[in-house]
């Protein structure tokens, strides 16, 4: 059991699937900044100059970490990225969660955008921190878009 | 297999791996929104409509406090028949209605530099201080406030009025 939750191929599988989940909600967030400006600016923690940055930023973040993670250039870079930005979801749900401010969560843009938060997301959030913390402890880049390129090339 | 240290995960070239990534995303980020055809915009600022920010709201408790230092002049704003039943101790009375009749005395009591001048209407939901607000600002004076809640709020806190019984009209 040990050797499987420590295995550099499920540290692939978690990998692809996390830089998946992020750059699709990272191209949600880009293809309407305004629903996840109003989704920052509901959980009331930045001051308002700061939002419509933040607003611009974190979806790029989101796909650029999902890229490398996915490419295999730069991997713990990304997770590092990704794990911080777990991390603060985590407390912002948290936060407003506690103090019963009831919002949604904006986490994948207009889709998911009416949808109200509630413990389960940070649940969720929680599994996603824990595929980052293993990808970043035990990862070896197996999979890797530009390593298979390269054995490719290598063959012939 | 080595799985790594805690410690050696922060090391430098982790450390530039994140900086490369965050600030490229602010670059894109930045750049991506330039570009599209309707651009998000940035730092804007609320803008306040002129009148309202020349006119500054007082409250009713406000009001009454100055009253009692003589430094203000009170404007009633209501019809000549409310204005006589009661009204604000010292009030002049300008009915909205045929306030350009009354333009000359309202101008020379603008002129007064010395005191504030507080005009109120009936009640909260009385437009006619901010309609005469904005009239008075366009004749260029600022020194004027509308004092919300008007008549309706002033006698709810049991301020002192002036009534027909007390004036001896």
């Amino acid at each position: 059991m040990k050797k499987f939750l420590t295995s550099s191929t499920l540290s692939a599988l978690f990998r692809w699937l996390l830089g998946s989940i992020f750059i699709y909600a990272g191209v949600f967030k880009i293809a309407d900044p305004w629903s996840f400006s109003d989704a920052i600016y509901n959980y009331r923690i930045l001051p308002d100059f700061l939002i419509d940055i933040f607003a611009l930023w974190i979806p790029w973040l989101e796909i650029l970490s999902g890229l490398a993670l996915i490419i295999g250039k730069w991997i713990k870079g990304g997770t590092f990225i990704l794990l911080m930005l777990i991390i603060v979801f985590i407390i912002a749900l948290g936060a407003a969660l506690f103090r019963g401010i009831d919002i949604s969560c904006g986490c994948f843009g207009l889709d998911e955008s009416r949808k109200i938060i509630d413990w389960s997301t940070i649940a969720k959030d929680f599994g996603l921190l824990l595929m980052c913390l293993q990808v970043l402890f035990f990862d070896q880049s197996k999979y890797a878009l530009i390593k298979i390129r390269k054995e490719k090339s290598v063959r012939p | 297999m080595r799985a790594h240290t805690f410690l050696n995960m922060f090391n430098l070239g982790l450390i530039k791996e994140v900086l490369i990534i965050s600030i490229l995303a602010l670059v894109f980020g930045f750049f991506f929104n330039a570009v599209r055809p309707n651009p998000m915009e940035l730092f804007v600022t609320v803008e306040i409509n002129d009148s309202e920010q020349r006119n500054e709201k007082i409250s009713v408790e406000k009001a009454s406090a100055l009253l009692e230092s003589g430094m203000i002049i009170f404007l009633d704003l209501r019809s000549a028949d409310n204005f006589h039943s009661a009204h604000i101790p010292g009030a002049f009375n300008f009915p909205f209605e045929n306030i350009y009749e009354q333009l000359s005395e309202l101008e020379k009591l603008l002129n007064n530099k010395n005191s504030v001048i507080i005009i109120y209407g009936s009640d909260l939901m009385d437009t006619k201080p901010d309609d005469l607000a904005e009239l008075i600002g366009m004749m260029g004076y600022e020194n004027i406030k509308i004092m919300t809640g008007g008549w309706a709020s002033w006698v709810s806190k049991n301020f002192p009025v002036t009534t027909r019984q007390n004036s001896g009209e």
